[in-house]
Formats: C-alpha cells, structure tokens, sequence
C-alpha cells in the first residue's frame, strides 16, 4: 500500500503518464483521419454509448488505455494536492503555494466533467420544417413557427433566428434561437446549428443534455484561477526580489 | 473607415501585403548593432501595429478570425515579448534568434489569404479571448524556445530558468485558452470537446508542456534534458497550428 501511495505522489509517475497520454493522443490523431468513417458518430453520441456500439476494439484500444490512465493520473493528482496541503513547508508563500493545488483540483473538475458527459449525456440533431412539430423526448415536442435570416452587405448570413415552441407536456413557451444564444428548458439545452430560408424554411437544431459540462465549466474557473494566481504569486515573488 | 475608401479588392490586398512587408523587413534591419538596431525593431512594432489596425477597420472586427490574421498577431505577440525579454542584459544574443523568428512567422501570413467574411459563429468575445491567449501563449512558447537555445550554448542557469519562466506563462496561457474556447464551443454547438486531431494535437501539446513543467523538477531529467524537452515543445505547438489541417488531415468542424 505505501509503495502504491509512493507510486502516485511520485513526480516522476506524473511525467511518465503525461509521455504516455501524448503517446496515445498521437495514436489517436492518426487513428481518426484514417477511420473517418468509423469514428463518424463519435461527437454525435456520448462516448461511453458510442464505444459500447462500436465494438472494434482494433480501432478503439488507445480510448480504454487514455481512460484507464485517467484514473490514474486522478488518483495521482488528488493524492500530490493532498500532500501539499498537509506539508508544512512553503507556507511563507501562500498564493504560490496554493495556486497549483487550485490548478489540480480543477483539472480533476474538468475531468470529472468529461466522465459525466461521456456517460450520461445526450445528443440529438432535430431538423425542422416550419410548421412541423417533432418529439424531443418523452411528451416533450419542437415547433419551428417561423426563420427569419440577416444577410451583411456581401450577401452572406450575418445572423438568423429560428422562431420555436417549446411544449413540455403541458406547458408551452414561445422561444427563439440564434447562433450563439442556445436557450435551456430544465435539463435540455436547444442550439441553433443552421437555417434555411428557401422556398421551404427548416432550421437544424441540436437538442442537448450535458451532465458535466457545469463541472468541466467548473473546473476551467479553478484552472483560470490558480493559474493567474501562480503568475501574480511569481511577478510578485519576483518583484520582491529585484 | 478603411473600407469604405475606393479601393478595388486587388488594391486591397497589395495594400495589405506591403503593411506585412515593412515591418518583416524593419524587423531584419533590427539585427544591426546598437541604437540604429533598436530603432528598426520599434519602427517594425510601429509599422506592424499599423497593419493589423488597417487590417481590424478593413473586416469592421478585432483581426483574429482568420489564419493570415492570426500569424500577424502572432509575429507581434511575439515582437512584444522580445521587446521585454531583451531589456535584461544577459538576454542580449536574444535578438540573433527572436528577430529573424519574428520576421519569419511574419512572412509566413502571405502563404493565408485575408478573408473578409466572418461566421455569425465566431461573432463573441468569447472567441476572441480564446484566439488571443491562444496566439499569446505560443509568443511565449516562441521566446521560451529561443532563451532556450540561447542556454544550451551558454549554459548559463539563468537562461535556464527564464525559458521555464516562459514556458510556465505559455502554458498558463494555453490552459486560459482551452477553458475559453471550451465556453465558446459550447454556446456555439452545445459541447465543449470534439474527437478531432486538432483537438488531440491541442491536448497533447498542453501535456507536452505539462510534462516538461514537472520534468524540470524530476532527478535526472533537470538541467539540459529538460531543456531540450521545453525547446521542442515548439515545433510541437508549431505542429498543432500548421501542421494539423494540412500534413495531418482533420475534417473541418460540421458543428
């Protein structure tokens, strides 16, 4: 058990996990363009569904193997900040002291984040015709009532708006979406993705549910945080100095 | 505004290649010894400044939506730190390598055409933001990588540990950037990761930099090792821009 404890708060297991995950990282960037296909439902679908489905494991290894070494790399992240917390030492200096503890702890954020969305997350691209109303889940139905599209002088879209009626079951709501103003409906996130003006108006729209992305959302604000603590901590440190 | 004087397109763009062309060339010119050098390189800064402002009245938006745009801030980014680093008197030699560094990112904006036109998805100063720690984290990356070299000649430690210094706000830097362009990406689509090898290639360069932030304190690896391993952090991030898209392909985002 100490040897293991030993093992995780080892920097040099850090460094040795960071090589790997680069390792594979590279695997999987040659590993995608050369599956196009395959890999085609993989930013469609959560990932642990999508890799239940896909079965190819001859394709997929270097995704189980980054996973496993998550968990490792967690476990190693949590064990060194709690040893940091507990040393006595560098105390004099508390914000460079803290800072990197808050940088760790938000990476763990954002990958508890990642866990969530990959394991209990939904996605679904709905395109739209106007008038026409269909299921998002359950008793909960879309609308499109109407898309209205801005052009900029060169005759490209500059902004459109897609006219919806949000009905869950009982209670409707009159919204509209534009790119970059998604709209929230209890768990359900709707985004604007494109419109089409023609003869006949549709409007794609992604319904989405992301269980992490507050937590990822999260753990990026510790991240920012500590990481401009531990610059202000070091010019401050270096002022000093000087 | 710039865009509304009567010039054709063509008149434009040659415009535009001569406000790159002055200071790539004040920026060589800076290589000359003494105050005549240093007045080349501000001329260069003044110069440079000048064509990303023309460039920001010609689109009506802060220059950073584009490739061409994106190297030219870059070049300035990078110019800026140069400007700070060399202020320290054993950085001097710095100049011989960030000088014809600068003019050559510089440069490479005539090999990306200007684009005028901008996707209402990247109208946000969430995007913004995420480009411009984005661009300011390999400025950093870049002069880390010269201070670098500059050590494994010198083996001074102080060099040394100016590249770590580097590296460290470069990568600060790059991790801003990631969390930014994670909230743009999920206002704009509804998600905050993608499965594609430029998002691979940004991971692994935010690992790469990570593992020779730790390696520096890890026995064995300190010193000229991980020196070595932080001046080649570079071409990876050089990689993960260029690279990626064009040696190694990666489908265009469909979100």
């Amino acid at each position: 058990m100490k040897l293991f404890v030993q093992f995780l708060l080892s920097l040099k297991t850090a460094f040795w996990l960071f090589t790997a995950f680069i390792v594979l990282l590279f695997v999987g960037s040659l590993s995608l363009p050369g599956n196009l296909a395959f890999f085609s439902g993989i930013d469609e679908t959560p990932l642990f569904r999508w890799l239940s489905r896909s079965g190819t494991i001859s394709i997929t290894w270097w995704i189980y193997v980054m996973i496993a070494m998550l968990a490792v790399l967690a476990a190693s992240t949590l064990f060194c900040t709690a040893q940091a917390f507990l040393s006595r030492t560098g105390w004099q200096a508390p914000v460079l002291k803290l800072s990197p503890q808050v940088m760790h702890i938000g990476v763990l954020f954002i990958m508890l984040g990642h866990l969530l969305t990959a394991s209990m997350g939904f996605k679904m691209d709905m395109l739209l015709k106007q008038g026409e109303r269909a299921v998002v889940a359950g008793d909960r139905t879309l609308l499109l009532e109407d898309v209205v599209v801005h052009k900029d002088r060169q005759g490209y879209d500059a902004d459109w708006e897609a006219k919806l009626i949000w009905d869950d079951g009982g209670n409707t709501l009159t919204t509209s979406l534009r790119p970059l103003h998604p709209r929230y409906f209890g768990q359900f996130g709707l985004y604007s993705r494109s419109v089409s003006n023609g003869p006949e108006k549709t409007a794609l729209v992604r319904v989405c549910r992301d269980p992490g992305a507050l937590w990822a959302l999260l753990g990026g604000v510790l991240l920012s945080i500590g990481g401009v603590g531990f610059l202000s901590g070091k010019f401050f440190t270096a002022t000093k100095t000087a | 505004m710039f865009c509304s004087l009567p010039f054709g397109e063509e008149t434009r763009s040659v415009i535009t290649i001569v406000l790159l062309l002055i200071p790539a060339t004040f920026y060589i010119m800076g290589l000359m010894e003494g105050r005549w050098g240093q007045g080349m390189f501000l001329a260069g800064l003044v110069s440079h400044a000048a064509s990303m402002i023309q460039r920001g009245l010609e689109i009506g938006t802060v220059p950073l939506t584009e490739k061409h745009d994106n190297i030219s801030f870059l070049a300035f980014s990078l110019a800026l730190l140069y400007w700070y680093f060399s202020r320290k008197k054993s950085l001097q030699g710095l100049r011989d390598l960030a000088l014809p560094l600068i003019a050559a990112t510089l440069l490479t904006a005539f090999f990306f055409e200007p684009i005028n036109t901008i996707s209402p998805f990247l109208r946000t100063p969430w995007f913004y933001l995420h480009i411009f720690f984005y661009f300011i984290s390999y400025a950093f990356f870049g002069i880390s990588a010269c201070i670098g070299l500059q050590y494994l000649f010198s083996g001074k430690n102080e060099h040394e540990s100016l590249q770590y210094r580097g590296a460290v706000h470069g990568w600060i830097f790059f991790s801003l950037s990631l969390v930014v362009g994670s909230v743009w990406f999920f206002l704009a689509y509804g998600t905050y990761w993608l499965w594609t090898s430029r998002e691979l290639w940004a991971t692994i360069m935010w690992f790469y930099y990570g593992a020779y932030l730790h390696a520096r304190y890890v026995k064995g690896l300190s010193g000229r090792p991980a020196a070595i391993m932080g001046l080649l952090g570079f071409p990876v991030a050089l990689f993960a821009y260029f690279g990626v898209g064009t040696v190694l392909p990666s489908p265009p985002t469909q979100f």
